[in-house]
C-alpha cells in the first residue's frame, strides 16, 4: 500500500511546481546577442563596439587631489589590493608641501623607496632644508682654468629631480598614460602639490627567474646559458655577448591593453637599415590588445603567416642571437619570453645549430649532412614505402618483395590505413609524452614500446617492417633542431603519404614539385626562403655547408650588410710571422 | 611584365629546362630514327648548326637591346603583326606543350598506370602545374634554378652508370642511313633545340641586356652536352632496330641499368626527374603563354588566365586519338612549324626590322646634317 502512494506522490511531484535547486550561470553567446540583452528596443545592425578604454593621455594636473582622484580612478583604487598609495609631506627648502607615491606591490623594492624617496624627502636634511642658492664649479677649456659661478635658485621640480632624489633613473613625466605605463612595469611615481608633472622613479624589484641553462636547445661545447622572461637581463646578455657600443637595443611597446616591451636589437653598422626600418615597421603596425609571447608576435610580422613553414627563426640562446646580429639580422626580444626572434630566415637557418659554429667544420658537416638526410626522410619515407608497395614493387629486390609480403599477410588493412595508425599512434604518443609530469614520463615511453614494437604487431594490427618505417622516421624528425620545423614535416608528410598512396612517385613527384614552387615563393622580410642557392647568388663560404673558420670571410650577400668582409683575408696572421702590414 | 626581373642563370635554365625535357621525352629517339647509327654525327651537326643559329639571333638582336621579337614585329609593322605573330607563338608552344604532354602520360600510363585512365593521369600532372604558376612568375623561374641540376646530373649518371653496358660497335656504320639523312635531312632535327624559341622573347626579362650573348651561348652549350650524352647512351645501349621500334626506347635503355643486387630497377628514381622535368617545362610554357598574351591584349592581372590555359592545355592533350596522331604531332608538324615559325619567321621579322631600323637611322642622320 505505502508503495503504491510513494509512486502517486512521486508522479504527482512531477506536475507540482518546485523551486530551482541548481545554480545556473551563462554568458551570452555572442557580442551580438549581449548588445541585444542590453538593449532589447534599439534596432542595430550591428552590434556597435567596445567602449574605448579611458582616455590616459590627459596631462597631469597642479591640483595634487585631482592628480589623485584621476590616478586613484585609473587604476580601481578601492578594489584593487596591489597598489599602494602614500600621501606624505616633503620638505624643500624648508617648506612643506603635500605629495604622494604610487607603485605596485610586488613589482618594487621597498627599501629602495623607504631609503631613497621617502626618508630623503620626508626627514629634514642638509638637502631639503637648504635655501642660499647654488654655486656650481666648472672647468672652461678655452681659458684652461676651473671657475666658481652662482647659479639662480632651480625651480622646485628641478631642486627635487636633481637634488633630493638619490636614485639613478629619474624621469619626469607630465602625461598619466606614460606615468601609468612607468608604474605598471615597477616605477614609483612621486606627485607634489602645485607641480605638473610626477617624478618617476626606477625602483624595479619583482620576483624573477636566475639565468639557467637551455631546455631545448642543448650543445655540448657551448655557452650555458638561455634566456629569461625578463627583457632587461636578456639585453643585458645580448649586450654582454655583443660588447660594442654599435649594438641599438630599442623598445617598442605593444598591445594596446598590455603594452608589451619589446625589443628591436641591431647592429648599427653592420645592419641593413631598410631591414631595420622594416622590423620596427611591422612591430609599430599592429593594432593588437594583447601581446603574450614571441609565438604570437612570430605569426603577427611573418611574410606569409598561413603557410606551415617558420619564417622567422626564435631561440632561447643568447650566443645564438648574438652570432646573428653580428652577421647582420635583427634580433626582437619580447618581455615575459624566453625566447628571441631572429629575422630573417630562410630554410637552412632552421637546419643549423650553434653548435656547428663550435666545432671542427668536417664535423659541422657531417652533422649538417645528416640532418638533410634526416628531413628528407621524415619528408618522404613512409609516402616512398607505401608507393614502392603499392604502385611500383618491381623496384624492390625479389628476396625483399617476398619478406614485406610474407610479413603483410597477416594484416587485415590496407597498407595506407596501417601507416596512418601506426603515425597518427606515434604522434599521440609524442604529444602526450611532452604533457605528462616528468615523473611518469617514462611510463609513456613503455606503453608506447609496448603498444608500438609489441602488441599491435602480435595482434596483426600491423607488419613488422612497418614498425621499422614509423621508427626511422620519428627518429629522423628528432634529428631537426628547430622545432616549428619539425612540425611543419610533421603534417607535410601526411600529404606524402596520402600522394604516394594514391598515385606512387606520380603524386610524390606531384608533391615535391609544389612544395619546391612553395619554398621558392616564400619570402622572410624581403630576403628569398631559399636563399643563398635559390636565387644563385655569390655563395662563397656562405652556403649551407661550413667552410673552415679561417676562411669564413664575408656576409651572407642576400642581407646587403653594411660590412660585407667580417674577417682580412689572412685571418691567421700569426702563420705569416706576425702583422703582414708591419712586416711590409 | 616590366616589373619581372631575372638574372643570367635564370635565363639559361629557362632555355635548357625546354631543350632538356625534349631530350628526357623524345629527342635522342627523333635523331635515331631518322638518322641510325649516324645518331652521334648528326647531334654534333645539329649542335654545330644550333651555334650558328643561336649567333645569328644574337647578331640581330643588337639593335634591339631592350625588345622582344613582339616588340620588333610591332616597330617593323605595327600592332596587327605583334598580335598576330603573339597568337602564332601561342599556338605553337600550346602544340609543343600539349605533345609533350600527352606523351609522358601515354608513357606512365604503359609503365605504371596500365589500369588508370588516362585523363586522370593528364590530370595528375597539370594540377602542380596551375599551383607553381599561381604562385608566379618568378616562382616559376626560381623552380628551374633547382630542377635543371637535378636533371643534368641524372643524365650524367645515366651516362655514367650505362658505360658496362655500351656496345661500342653500335656506331657502325658511321653514316647511319647516309649522308643526306644524317646531314641534309638531319638538319631539321634541330627542332630538338626547342628553347631557341625562347631567345626571341627573353630580352627584355633579362637585369643585364649584356647577358644575352652569354645567355645564349650557354645554354646551347649545356644543351648539346646534354644531348650528345643521352643519344649516345641510348645508341650505345641499345641496337638502333630496336629503338626505332619501341614506343619508349630510353626508358628501355635505363632498364638495363642496375646499381649492384639491391636496386635492380634504377628506371622508377629516373621517373622522378622525368616527371619532374615534364612539370617544370609545361609550368614555363604555361608562363610564358601568359607572358604573351599579357603583352598582346594589355590586361593587367593574367593570374585568373592559369587555370583557362591550363584547361585548354589539357583540352589539346586530349583530342590525340592514339600514338600514330601523337607521333605526327610531336615530330612531323611541330618539327615543321618550328622551321617556319621560330627559324622561318622570327628571323626574318629581326632581318627585317634591322633594315628598317638602318634606313630610320641614316634618314635621321641626313635629316639632322640638312
Amino acid at each position: 500500500m505505502s508503495d503504491s502512494n510513494n509512486k502517486l506522490s512521486s508522479i504527482w511531484n512531477l506536475f507540482k511546481y518546485t523551486p530551482r535547486k541548481n545554480y545556473e550561470f551563462s554568458l551570452p553567446e555572442t557580442m551580438e546577442e549581449k548588445a541585444i540583452l542590453d538593449n532589447p528596443y534599439e534596432n542595430k545592425d550591428e552590434f556597435s563596439e567596445l567602449k574605448p578604454l579611458e582616455d590616459t593621455n590627459k596631462k597631469v594636473n597642479l591640483s595634487l587631489k585631482q592628480n589623485l582622484d584621476f590616478i586613484k580612478s585609473s587604476y580601481n583604487y578601492l578594489i584593487n589590493s596591489d597598489i599602494k598609495i602614500r600621501e606624505f609631506i616633503i620638505n624643500v627648502r624648508n617648506k612643506q608641501y603635500n605629495a604622494f607615491i604610487i607603485f605596485i606591490d610586488g613589482m618594487v623594492e621597498t627599501i629602495s623607496i623607504n631609503q631613497f624617496i621617502l626618508q630623503t624627502l620626508m626627514l629634514k636634511n642638509k638637502s631639503n632644508t637648504y635655501t642660499g642658492n647654488i654655486e656650481e664649479v666648472s672647468y672652461s677649456p678655452s681659458k684652461e682654468k676651473f671657475k666658481l659661478q652662482k647659479k639662480e635658485k632651480l625651480s622646485l621640480s628641478d631642486y627635487i629631480s636633481q637634488a633630493l632624489i638619490p636614485q639613478a633613473d629619474v624621469k619626469e613625466i607630465n602625461i598619466f598614460s606614460e606615468i601609468i605605463d612607468s608604474v605598471n612595469s615597477g616605477g614609483c611615481a612621486l606627485f607634489v602639490d602645485t607641480i605638473d608633472k610626477a617624478f618617476v622613479v626606477d625602483t624595479k624589484g619583482f620576483e624573477k627567474r636566475s639565468i639557467a641553462p637551455p631546455q631545448n636547445e642543448l650543445v655540448i661545447r657551448g655557452p650555458q646559458e638561455a634566456f629569461i622572461e625578463n627583457i632587461r637581463t636578456n639585453t643585458s646578455l645580448i649586450r654582454r655577448g655583443v660588447n660594442n657600443e654599435n649594438l641599438v637595443i630599442e623598445n617598442i611597446n605593444v598591445g594596446t591593453v598590455s603594452k608589451t616591451k619589446c625589443a628591436i636589437c641591431y647592429i648599427k653598422d653592420i645592419a641593413n637599415d631598410d631591414l631595420v626600418a622594416e622590423v620596427k615597421y611591422r612591430i609599430n603596425n599592429l593594432s593588437i590588445d594583447y601581446l603574450l609571447s614571441s609565438g604570437h608576435l612570430e605569426q603577427l610580422i611573418s611574410d606569409n603567416p598561413s603557410s606551415s613553414l617558420p619564417q622567422v627563426l626564435s631561440t632561447e640562446r643568447p650566443d645564438t642571437s648574438i652570432t646573428y646580429l653580428l652577421e647582420g639580422r635583427v634580433v626582437v626580444l619580447i618581455n615575459g619570453s624566453p625566447y628571441a626572434l631572429v629575422m630573417p630566415a630562410n630554410i637552412f637557418d632552421f637546419l643549423t645549430s650553434i653548435e656547428d659554429t663550435n666545432l671542427n667544420y668536417k664535423f659541422a658537416n657531417l652533422l649538417k649532412f645528416l640532418r638533410v638526410l634526416a628531413s628528407f626522410i621524415t619528408l618522404f619515407l613512409p609516402g616512398i614505402y607505401i608507393a614502392i608497395t603499392t604502385f611500383h614493387q618491381e623496384l624492390l629486390p625479389t628476396e625483399l618483395l617476398f619478406s614485406i609480403t610474407s610479413a603483410r599477410s597477416g594484416v587485415p588493412f590496407p597498407i595506407i590505413v596501417e601507416i596512418f595508425l601506426m603515425e597518427i599512434s606515434f604522434e599521440l604518443i609524442r604529444e602526450a609524452g611532452l604533457r605528462v609530469p616528468a615523473s611518469i614520463g617514462s611510463t609513456i615511453g613503455i606503453i608506447g614500446a609496448i603498444v608500438l614494437g609489441e602488441a599491435s604487431v602480435s595482434a596483426n594490427l600491423v607488419s613488422p617492417i612497418l614498425i621499422i618505417i614509423v621508427a626511422v622516421t620519428g627518429i629522423s624528425s628528432f634529428a631537426i633542431p628547430n622545432f616549428s620545423l619539425s612540425f611543419h614535416f610533421r603534417i607535410t608528410r601526411f600529404i606524402y603519404t596520402i600522394l604516394g598512396a594514391t598515385s606512387g612517385f606520380l603524386g610524390i613527384s606531384l608533391g615535391i614539385f609544389v612544395y619546391i614552387g612553395l619554398l621558392c615563393s616564400l619570402k622572410s622580410f624581403g630576403v628569398s626562403y631559399l636563399t643563398p642557392y635559390v636565387p644563385l647568388t655569390k655563395i662563397v663560404n656562405t652556403g649551407y655547408f661550413s667552410n673552415p673558420i679561417w676562411k669564413r670571410e664575408k656576409r651572407t650577400d642576400t642581407l646587403n650588410t653594411k660590412r660585407l668582409h667580417k674577417q682580412e683575408h689572412i685571418s691567421m696572421k700569426w702563420r705569416q710571422g706576425g702583422n703582414i702590414d708591419e712586416q711590409n | 611584365m616590366n616589373k619581372i626581373r631575372i638574372g643570367a642563370i635564370e635565363a639559361v635554365c629557362i632555355i635548357c629546362i625546354i631543350t632538356l625535357s625534349n631530350i628526357l621525352l623524345a629527342g635522342p629517339q627523333i635523331i635515331l630514327r631518322s638518322t641510325g647509327s649516324s645518331a652521334l654525327l648528326n647531334t654534333f651537326f645539329i649542335s654545330l648548326l644550333a651555334f650558328i643559329v643561336f649567333y645569328i639571333i644574337y647578331l640581330l638582336f643588337k639593335n634591339f637591346k631592350n625588345s622582344d621579337i613582339l616588340d620588333i614585329s610591332s616597330f617593323l609593322a605595327g600592332n596587327w603583326l605583334k598580335v598576330l605573330l603573339g597568337i602564332s607563338i601561342i599556338l605553337f608552344l600550346l602544340l609543343y606543350a600539349s605533345t609533350n604532354y600527352r606523351d609522358m602520360a601515354e608513357n606512365l600510363k604503359i609503365i605504371y598506370f596500365q589500369n588508370i585512365n588516362i585523363t586522370y593521369i593528364l590530370l595528375l600532372i597539370i594540377i602542380p602545374v596551375a599551383i607553381v604558376n599561381c604562385f608566379g612568375f618568378n616562382t616559376v623561374i626560381k623552380c628551374n634554378l633547382i630542377i635543371l641540376p637535378l636533371i643534368l646530373l641524372t643524365i650524367l649518371i645515366i651516362f655514367i652508370l650505362g658505360m658496362p653496358k655500351f656496345v661500342l660497335q653500335n656506331i657502325f656504320p658511321i653514316l647511319g642511313n647516309g649522308i643526306k639523312s644524317t646531314f641534309l635531312t638531319g638538319s631539321q632535327n634541330i627542332s630538338v633545340f626547342g628553347g631557341l624559341i625562347y631567345l626571341f622573347l627573353i630580352m627584355p626579362l633579362l637585369k643585364r641586356k649584356d647577358d644575352f650573348k652569354k645567355v645564349s651561348f650557354t645554354s646551347l652549350a649545356v644543351s648539346s652536352i646534354a644531348l650528345t650524352l643521352s643519344t649516345a647512351c641510348l645508341l650505345f645501349i641499345l641496337p638502333v632496330s630496336i629503338i626505332t621500334k619501341e614506343s619508349i626506347p630510353f626508358y628501355i635503355a635505363i632498364k638495363q641499368i642496375s646499381l649492384g643486387n639491391f636496386i635492380e630497377r634504377v628506371d622508377i628514381l629516373f621517373l622522378f626527374i622525368w616527371l619532374l622535368t615534364i612539370f617544370s617545362n609545361l609550368s614555363i610554357l604555361i608562363s610564358f603563354i601568359l607572358l604573351i598574351f599579357k603583352k598582346i591584349t594589355n590586361i593587367e592581372d593574367t593570374k585568373p588566365l592559369i587555370l583557362t590555359f591550363c584547361s585548354i592545355l589539357l583540352g589539346i592533350a586530349l583530342i590525340y586519338k592514339n600514338e600514330n596522331q601523337l607521333t605526327l604531332a610531336k615530330v612531323t608538324i611541330y618539327k615543321n612549324i618550328f622551321l617556319i615559325l621560330v627559324l622561318g619567321v622570327n628571323i626574318s621579322i629581326l632581318v627585317l626590322a634591322n633594315i628598317k631600323k638602318k634606313i630610320k637611322d641614316k634618314n635621321k642622320t641626313i635629316a639632322e646634317v640638312n
